[in-house]
């Protein structure tokens, strides 16, 4: 028998620093429930609009797998290794911060605010020699269909990180429908709703509502709006 | 009001000066930081400490026999990961850890490495 949990996007935290709109589907900063922690090995998820012009300056991080996928908008990276790179909707950021990186994160645009999901994971190896990557995706190929985006294999679709974890990325024509088999039968599903209304395993679930489910080896997806589109997240259970 | 007292150890210098003075800036916390496995042995010898964050670059061998050692010299002791005191769980981090110590429970993850 399968385990849930649910995540509606009104309960999520909320912080408005002017400069930065964010939501924490976990705790994070200022945002303390002791319900949700982290679900598996993903221990932050947030949603993060950033002003023009404005952003995350120079800040560290180590033993952590940090990804970055935007929504809208131009984000500009820079790193201590030497890395500086622009993404946009279609791109997805992997970082291992491992040993320890510095890094920050703004938004290029002058007349714009940049949107993009912020996602941390427990890394499956602690002190890793940091490391930076990013690939471009054709959104067309996650057009009725789940297209991957991250693995742990770098020959794998999309970026790959320290973690037996996979993302996927689909956007549905109402009423289409997809079965996921789970990569391995230990880890667990968190299905993030990036637009409209799907239905995960019966469950009902609106724009930015957040459902984890594990003890399972399969979930179905249906679109129950046109364009509906889902970030779908395979994580380790046990950490 | 007595500050709480951070023990904060992670081989990155950098970083480990950026968490000390984030750790810092609040009024109520007191850090004291090493790069040094051996270093925070006797540093916790040698004051009392509320709080232990264990940052990057602690080979395997030296935080169990860290952990062992805290946790002998203080049965209370909570040991919890950092991770580099990037921007939000820092300091989410240690107030969970403060709360649950106070409350005795454990809902922080002390340690999301451990097999």
């Amino acid at each position: 028998m399968a385990n849930t949990v649910l995540h509606k996007a009104a309960t999520r935290g909320h912080a408005n620093h002017g400069w930065l709109d964010s939501y924490h589907s976990f705790s994070f900063a200022n945002y303390y429930n002791p319900e949700r922690i982290h679900f598996g090995a993903l221990r932050v998820l947030n949603d993060d609009t950033v002003s023009e012009g404005k952003g995350f300056g120079k800040h560290p991080h180590d033993n952590m797998e940090i990804i970055s996928i935007p929504l809208q908008g131009d984000l500009q990276h820079e790193d201590s290794m030497g890395n500086v790179a622009v993404i946009k909707n279609g791109d997805i950021q992997a970082m291992s911060a491992g040993t320890g990186i510095f890094h920050s994160e703004f938004n290029k645009n002058k007349n714009e605010p940049v949107k993009f999901l912020q996602i941390w994971i427990f890394p499956n190896k602690k002190n890793v020699a940091p490391r930076y990557s990013q690939v471009t995706l054709n959104v067309e190929d996650r057009h009725n269909k789940l297209q991957q985006v991250l693995s742990p294999d770098a020959g794998d679709g999309g970026v790959w990180i320290h973690q037996d974890a996979w993302f996927y990325l689909g956007r549905f024509d109402k009423d289409f429908s997809v079965d996921y088999d789970l990569n391995k039968k230990t880890n667990g599903v968190y299905v993030f709703v990036l637009h409209g209304d799907v239905t995960v395993d019966g469950q009902s679930l609106n724009n930015r509502d957040g459902f984890g489910i594990w003890d399972t080896d399969k979930i179905s997806i249906k679109a129950d709006s046109q364009d509906a589109e889902v970030l779908l997240m395979e994580v380790p259970m046990n950490i | 009001m007595e500050k709480i007292q951070i023990l904060v150890l992670c081989s990155h210098e950098e970083i480990l000066q950026t968490i000390v003075r984030l750790i810092n800036n609040n009024e109520k916390w007191n850090a004291t930081g090493t790069a040094d496995a051996e270093r925070a042995i006797g540093l916790f010898h040698q004051h009392t400490f509320d709080l232990v964050l264990l940052g990057s670059g602690i080979n395997g061998k030296d935080e169990k026999k860290l952990r062992r050692i805290f946790t002998y010299q203080n049965p209370e002791i909570r040991i919890i990961e950092h991770f580099g005191g990037g921007s939000g769980l820092l300091s989410n981090e240690i107030e969970a850890a403060l709360s649950d110590n106070a409350q005795g429970n454990v809902n922080v993850i002390d340690d999301p490495f451990k097999k």
